[in-house]
C-alpha cells in the first residue's frame, strides 16, 4: 500500500516527529513495507467476533489521600523551572 | 429573516472526592502549586492509574438524578494530544460506552417547564494549571489539578435561547449540589461549559452548521456569549455568508468569541481503549442502592415549594436551588407548616443578609429554626415590630438567647397602647411644625416622616399602625 | 571454582551455613563484573557501593540470628527501562539521558524487601523496541559466547549479564519476546509470565497490554525462585492479577509421565533453521522418552500474530510515548523557537529511528480512518488469537516451540532492515497477544551457540512450565555453561 508524502506529514504532526525532507522515501518505503505485513489482516473474516473486555473488572482504590511528594521530588527531573512550577515557552492564549 | 437558536452544552464538573480520580494526591483547592502531585498524576514513566472507586459512585448518582442509563459495562479510552498541561500527552476519559447516557432533566423557564435530554455522562481527569506571569520569559505549569475528578455532561441541542441555557446550567448545578459531589464554586473553575451554538430559519428542522465555544467559566458568561454568537452568526447569514463549523474560545473580558487559531488543524484524538485500567461491571443491586440513596431533588423540591406551600416561583426557585436553604427553610417548616411565606422571607432577607457579610452558609450561624419560628410569631402576633423583630434576631445569631427571653430582658415589646403612643404622637407633632403645614399644604407623604419620628421616639416598640392612624386624626382634626 | 559460577540456591545454601558471607558473594561478582564488562557492555549503570552496603545490612541480619528471605545477599541486575528510585533510568535513550525516577518500581521494591544487591542497570534497545541491544542510544552488548555476535532483545543486557555470571539474577521486561530471545541466545533461562502475573507498576510502558516483568537466572530453580519474589498482585497495577499464590522454587517437581506435550505445527515450519528444528525436536523427543505424550497441534491463524502484534504494540506505543516531550523531564532540545518547535526538536533529537519509526507506525494505525482496519481488526484477530491458543491448551498441558528463528546473530545484520529484525520475534510475539506464561530453557548448542526452547503454558500456569522445565534440566543434565571471557 503507498502511504504518500502527505500522510506521513499528517502522522508526524500528531506525532510531533520531525521528519527531514529527505528521509521521506526512506520512512515511506519502511512504512509501507510494515503496512503492508499488516495488510494481510484484512484477508481474514473475523465478521464472528466480537471484542471482550478482560474478565478482571473493578479494581478500585478507597477515597482515602495518601501523602504527596515534596515539590522538589516533583521538579527533579524538569528541565526548566521557575516560581514552584515547571517553565515552558510562552504558551498563546489560543 | 428571523433565526431559531440551537443551543448544546457540555459541562465539566469537578467532583469532590478527597483524592484524585487515578491516584491518592488530595483535590484542595489553593494549595501551594505543585504540592499535590506524585509520580502518578505528574505522569512520571512507568507509572500506573487507579481508579477512586468515589468517582464512579458519584457518577452514577448523577446519571440517576438526570434519568440516565446506567451502563452496566463500561471502560476507559484515551484521548492523545499535546499540550503542556497534560503530563501523559493523553487524558483518560471515556469514548464510545460513557457511565450514563441517555438522560433527559426538567426545569423551569419563567412559567413553562422545559425538558433537556442528556446525552451522556462520562467520568475523566482534569489537567493542570497553566499560569501566565510576565514577571518569567514563558508560561508556568501547575501539576495541582491534574487528575482532579471530573464528570462530563453532554446535552442534546435541544436549547433554544439564552435563557432556557441559563435556567438549565442552574438546574444541573442545583443537581449537583444536591448530591453533594461537586462544590461548584464557579470561582474556582469547579464547572466550565463548552457551548454549541447553531441558529437557523425559523419553522426550519435542518440544523446550521455549528460553533463550538470554550472557554465558559461562568453561567452569565454563557448567557452573553450565547447572545453574541446568535448575533454574530445572524449578522454573517444576513451579510449573504455561511457559517462555518469552527472552534472559538469565549473572551468574556472582551464580550466577544474568538476563532482559535490551534485547533483549526483537524484534531485528530486517536481515542484507543486504556488499556492499563480493567473494566468497571455494575450490578443491578449496586445501581438500586445508589437509586434509593438519593434526595429529594431540586425540580420536587421546587414544584413543592411552588405549588403546594404557596410560594412565588423565584422565592420557591431561590430556596429549591440552593441546597443550604433548602435544608434550613426544610426544618422551619417542619416546626411551624404555616409560616412557609414568613419563613421565607427571612432566608431570602435578612438571612441572606447577614450570609452575605459573613460569607458563610446558613447553617455556619447556628440559628435554631425553632427560635426562628417563634421570632417570626411574635412579630406575626403584633407583639414585636418588625424593626424590633430584626434586633432580636441579631441579638438571636450573637447570643444563641431565645427571642422571648430577649424580648424581655431588652423590653422590646411593642406597644399597642393606645394612650401612650398618644403622647408620644402630641410631643411628635409639637416639634414638627414645618412638615405640618406642608401636611396642609398637600404633602401627604410627610405623614410616613412623622411616623418614623414617632418610632424612633417610641425606641422603636410604638405600633406603626397605630402610630400612622393617630397622627392622621390629629392633622385631619 | 569461583563464587560466581555457582548458581543462586547453591549460593543460598553456603550462606544459611555461614561458609560465605552477602558481602563476600556480592563481591565475587562485581570483581567478575570488572573483569568483563569491557567486552561485553551489559551495564549502562553500576552501583558497586549501594551493591556491597546491601550486602552487608543482610550479613548483620544474619549475624543477628535474624530468619533471612530466600533471595537475601544475592545480586540482580535490573533492565534499565525499571525505575529505581534515586538511580538514572534511561531506557537506553538520549530522551532520558538524566531522569533520575523519584520512586521504586513494585518490582524493585520486592527485590529490596528480599534483601537483593543491586549491581546496576543493564543495556537494551532505545524503549525495548529491538532484539539485538543494538538500539541503544548508549552502547551495543555483545554475545558472552561470541563476542561478534548480538545477545538478543531488548533484555540483551540483563541476559548478557547472566549468561556471563556478573549476576546470578536479573530481570528483564517482554512485550514481544524481549525475555525470551535473549535467553534463548544467550543460553540462560527466562520467563515471560501470565500477563497481570507480574505487577508493571514502575515498567516504563512499551505495549501496555503486552508488557510484562520477568525473570532471567541460570538455572530453572533460580528462575523461579526470582519470580516467587516479584509475582503477585499489587495494588498500583489494576491489571495484576489479583490471585494469591504459593511459592513454587521449593516445590519443583521432576516427572512429566502421561504430561501432553503440543508441537504446534506453524512455528516448525519454513523460517525455522533446520539445524534449530531438530534441537528442539530433539528436546521433544527426550520429553517422550520420560512418559510425556507428544501431540501435533494447529495452530491456525498464527501467522498474522506478527502483523497483529506489530499494531497493537505500536498504537500503544505511540501513546505511551507522547509523554516524552521535553516538558516534565528528560531531553529538552537547546534549540526552539515555541512550544510547538520545542516538541518537535526534542522528540525527533531525543528518540533514536526504530522508536520514530514505531510512533509514526502507531500514530498511523490509530488516526481517523484508519483506526476500524486496523486496530480494530487487531483487537479482533488478537481475540481468535486466544480462542486458537486456549483451544490448542484444552488439549495439551503445555506447547513446545522453537524460541528464536536462528542462532544469534551478528552485530550490524540486521540494523538496516526493520523487517527482518521483526521476523526474528516470529516465535514469541503471539505469546504475548494471547497473554500466557512462556518459558525458555537451554537446550543444547548448534555450532557452538546456545539456544533454548519455549515452553508455553495455560494462563497463570507458571508452575506446570517450571515443573516440566526443570526435568529437562535435571534428566538431561542440558543447561547453563560458563562462558570463557
Amino acid at each position: 500500500m503507498k502511504i504518500t508524502h502527505d500522510e506521513i506529514r499528517h502522522v508526524a504532526r500528531l506525532a510531533r516527529i520531525e521528519i527531514p525532507e529527505d528521509q521521506f522515501d526512506k520512512l515511506a518505503q519502511d512504512m509501507e513495507n510494515i503496512v503492508d505485513m499488516v495488510a494481510q489482516l484484512q484477508q481474514v473474516d473475523l465478521s464472528d467476533m466480537e471484542l471482550n473486555l478482560s474478565a478482571q473488572c473493578n479494581i478500585f482504590r478507597e477515597d482515602e489521600p495518601m501523602p504527596s511528594m515534596p515539590r522538589e521530588a516533583v521538579l527533579q527531573n524538569a528541565p526548566a523551572k521557575e516560581a514552584g512550577c515547571v517553565l515552558v515557552p510562552r504558551v498563546m492564549e489560543e | 429573516m428571523k433565526y431559531e437558536a440551537v443551543i448544546g452544552i457540555e459541562m465539566h464538573a469537578e467532583l469532590n472526592t478527597k483524592t484524585k480520580i487515578f491516584c491518592g494526591c488530595k483535590t484542595d483547592y489553593g494549595a501551594q502549586v505543585n504540592t499535590q502531585c506524585c509520580p502518578i498524576c505528574i505522569g512520571l514513566p512507568g507509572t500506573l492509574p487507579t481508579l477512586n472507586k468515589k468517582v464512579v459512585e458519584y457518577a452514577v448518582k448523577m446519571g440517576l438524578a438526570c434519568g440516565c442509563t446506567i451502563n452496566r459495562e463500561t471502560k476507559h479510552d484515551r484521548k492523545n494530544y499535546f499540550y503542556p498541561d497534560l503530563p501523559k500527552a493523553y487524558q483518560i476519559s471515556q469514548y464510545d460506552i460513557p457511565l450514563c447516557e441517555n438522560g433527559e432533566i426538567s426545569f423551569y423557564v419563567g412559567e413553562e417547564k422545559k425538558s433537556v435530554r442528556i446525552l451522556r455522562i462520562h467520568i475523566e481527569e482534569d489537567a493542570g494549571k497553566l499560569l501566565h506571569d510576565n514577571r518569567f520569559s514563558g508560561t508556568l505549569i501547575d501539576f495541582n489539578r491534574c487528575g482532579v475528578p471530573l464528570i462530563e455532561i453532554v446535552s442534546q441541542p435541544d436549547l433554544r435561547s439564552p435563557e432556557e441555557a441559563r435556567a438549565y446550567l442552574d438546574a444541573l448545578k442545583a443537581i449537583l449540589e444536591c448530591l453533594g459531589i461537586c462544590n461548584c464554586r464557579m470561582q474556582e473553575g469547579n464547572i466550565r461549559c463548552d457551548v454549541n451554538v447553531s441558529i437557523r430559519p425559523e419553522g426550519n428542522e435542518a440544523f446550521g452548521n455549528r460553533v463550538e465555544m470554550k472557554n465558559v467559566n461562568t453561567f452569565s458568561g454563557a448567557v452573553r456569549g450565547i447572545e453574541f454568537e446568535i448575533a454574530r452568526q445572524t449578522a454573517v447569514l444576513e451579510a449573504g455568508g455561511a457559517i462555518e463549523q469552527e472552534t472559538r474560545r469565549w473572551d468574556d473580558d472582551r464580550g466577544e468569541s474568538l476563532p482559535m487559531r490551534s485547533k483549526e488543524d483537524a484534531q485528530d484524538y486517536r481515542y484507543f481503549p486504556e488499556p492499563d485500567l480493567v473494566p468497571i461491571r455494575l450490578d443491578r443491586a449496586y445501581v438500586e442502592e445508589i437509586q434509593s440513596s438519593l434526595p429529594e431533588l431540586p425540580l420536587v423540591k421546587f414544584e413543592r415549594y411552588w405549588k403546594e406551600q404557596g410560594l412565588t416561583q423565584y422565592e420557591a426557585t431561590m430556596l429549591s436551588t440552593d441546597k443550604d436553604k433548602a435544608s434550613f427553610y426544610e426544618s422551619c417548616i417542619a416546626v411551624k407548616p404555616n409560616l412557609a411565606k414568613q419563613i421565607c422571607n427571612w432566608i431570602l432577607g435578612d438571612i441572606a443578609k447577614l450570609q452575605n457579610q459573613k460569607h458563610c452558609l446558613i447553617s455556619d450561624l447556628s440559628i435554631d429554626p425553632s427560635a426562628l419560628c417563634e421570632l417570626i410569631e411574635l412579630n406575626v402576633a403584633g407583639t414585636l415590630s418588625s424593626t424590633s423583630a430584626k434586633a432580636v434576631f441579631d441579638e438571636m445569631v450573637a447570643t444563641g438567647k431565645a427571642p422571648g427571653t430577649i424580648v424581655q430582658e431588652k423590653g422590646l415589646a411593642q406597644v399597642n397602647d393606645e394612650e401612650a403612643l398618644a403622647a408620644i404622637v402630641e410631643k411628635v407633632l409639637s416639634e414638627n411644625q414645618g412638615p405640618i403645614a406642608e401636611y396642609h399644604n398637600g404633602k401627604t407623604n410627610v405623614l410616613g416622616f412623622l411616623v418614623g419620628q414617632c418610632m424612633r421616639n417610641s425606641k422603636g416598640k410604638g405600633n406603626p399602625q397605630l402610630f400612622n392612624k393617630l397622627l392622621a386624626e390629629h392633622l385631619n382634626q | 571454582m569461583e563464587l560466581y559460577e555457582k548458581m543462586g540456591y547453591e549460593l543460598r545454601e553456603l550462606m544459611d551455613k555461614k561458609e560465605v558471607s552477602a558481602r563476600e558473594v556480592t563481591e565475587s561478582f562485581l570483581a567478575r563484573t570488572d573483569a568483563v564488562e569491557g567486552k561485553l557492555g551489559s551495564f549502562l549503570t553500576l552501583l558497586p557501593e549501594e551493591a556491597l552496603k546491601t550486602a552487608d545490612a543482610v550479613d548483620k541480619k544474619a549475624a543477628a540470628g535474624e530468619k533471612l528471605s530466600p533471595l537475601a545477599g544475592l545480586p540482580i541486575a535490573i533492565k534499565d527501562c525499571i525505575c529505581t528510585k534515586d538511580v538514572r533510568t534511561t531506557c537506553a535513550s538520549k530522551i532520558l539521558e538524566n531522569f533520575i525516577p523519584p520512586y521504586d518500581a513494585t518490582v524493585v521494591l520486592r527485590m529490596k524487601e528480599q534483601g537483593m544487591p543491586i549491581i546496576g542497570k543493564t543495556n537494551l534497545d532505545e524503549f525495548a523496541m529491538g532484539s539485538s541491544c543494538e538500539n541503544s542510544a548508549y552502547q551495543k552488548t555483545h554475545n558472552p559466547y561470541d563476542l561478534s555476535r548480538v545477545p538478543g532483545g531488548s533484555s540483551g543486557g540483563s541476559a548478557a549479564a547472566v549468561a556471563a555470571a556478573q549476576v546470578p539474577f536479573s530481570v528483564g521486561s517482554d512485550t514481544g519476546g524481549s525475555i525470551r530471545q535473549p535467553a534463548c541466545l544467550t543460553g540462560i533461562v527466562g520467563l515471560k509470565p501470565s500477563y497481570g502475573s507480574v505487577s508493571r507498576y514502575g515498567l516504563v510502558a512499551f505495549g501496555s497490554s503486552l508488557d510484562q516483568v520477568g525473570p532471567f537466572a541460570r538455572c530453572v530453580k533460580d528462575n523461579a525462585m526470582l519470580f516467587d519474589a516479584i509475582a503477585g498482585p499489587d495494588a498500583m497495577d489494576a491489571t495484576s492479577a489479583r490471585i494469591n499464590r504459593t511459592p513454587i522454587a521449593p516445590n519443583l517437581k521432576v516427572g512429566v509421565k502421561g504430561l501432553k506435550i503440543g508441537l504446534p505445527k506453524e512455528f516448525f515450519g519454513e523460517g525455522i533453521d533446520p539445524e534449530v528444528r531438530a534441537l528442539i525436536m530433539a528436546a521433544a523427543e527426550e520429553y517422550r522418552k520420560m512418559g510425556a505424550e507428544l501431540l501435533e497441534v494447529d495452530l491456525p491463524f498464527a501467522e498474522y500474530a506478527l502483523p497483529t502484534y506489530y499494531i497493537v504494540s505500536s498504537a500503544e506505543a505511540s501513546s505511551n510515548l507522547a509523554r516524552f516531550d521535553g516538558v516534565k523531564y528528560g531531553y529538552r532540545s537547546p534549540n526552539f523557537e515555541d512550544l510547538n518547535d520545542l516538541y518537535f526538536k526534542s522528540r525527533s533529537e531525543g528518540f533514536g529511528p526504530e522508536v520514530r519509526r514505531r510512533i509514526m507506525l502507531g500514530t498511523y494505525v490509530l488516526s481517523s480512518g484508519y483506526y476500524d482496519a486496523y486496530y480494530k481488526r487487531a483487537q479482533l484477530m488478537r481475540e481468535k488469537l486466544k480462542q486458537v491458543y486456549n483451544a490448542a491448551l484444552d488439549r495439551c498441558d503445555v506447547l513446545l516451540t522453537p524460541t528464536s528463528p536462528t542462532v544469534a546473530f551478528k552485530l550490524g545484520e540486521k540494523e538496516s532492515d526493520p523487517l527482518s529484525m521483526y521476523l526474528s520475534d516470529i516465535c514469541t510475539v503471539s505469546i504475548n497477544m494471547v497473554e500466557l506464561p512462556a518459558l525458555v530453557v537451554p537446550c543444547g548448542m548448534v555450532n557452538g551457540l546456545p539456544m533454548g526452547m519455549q515452553l508455553i503454558g495455560r494462563k497463570y500456569a507458571e508452575e506446570t512450565l517450571y515443573n516440566v522445565a526443570y526435568t529437562f534440566e535435571q534428566t538431561t543434565g542440558l543447561g547453563w555453561v560458563c562462558p570463557t571471557l
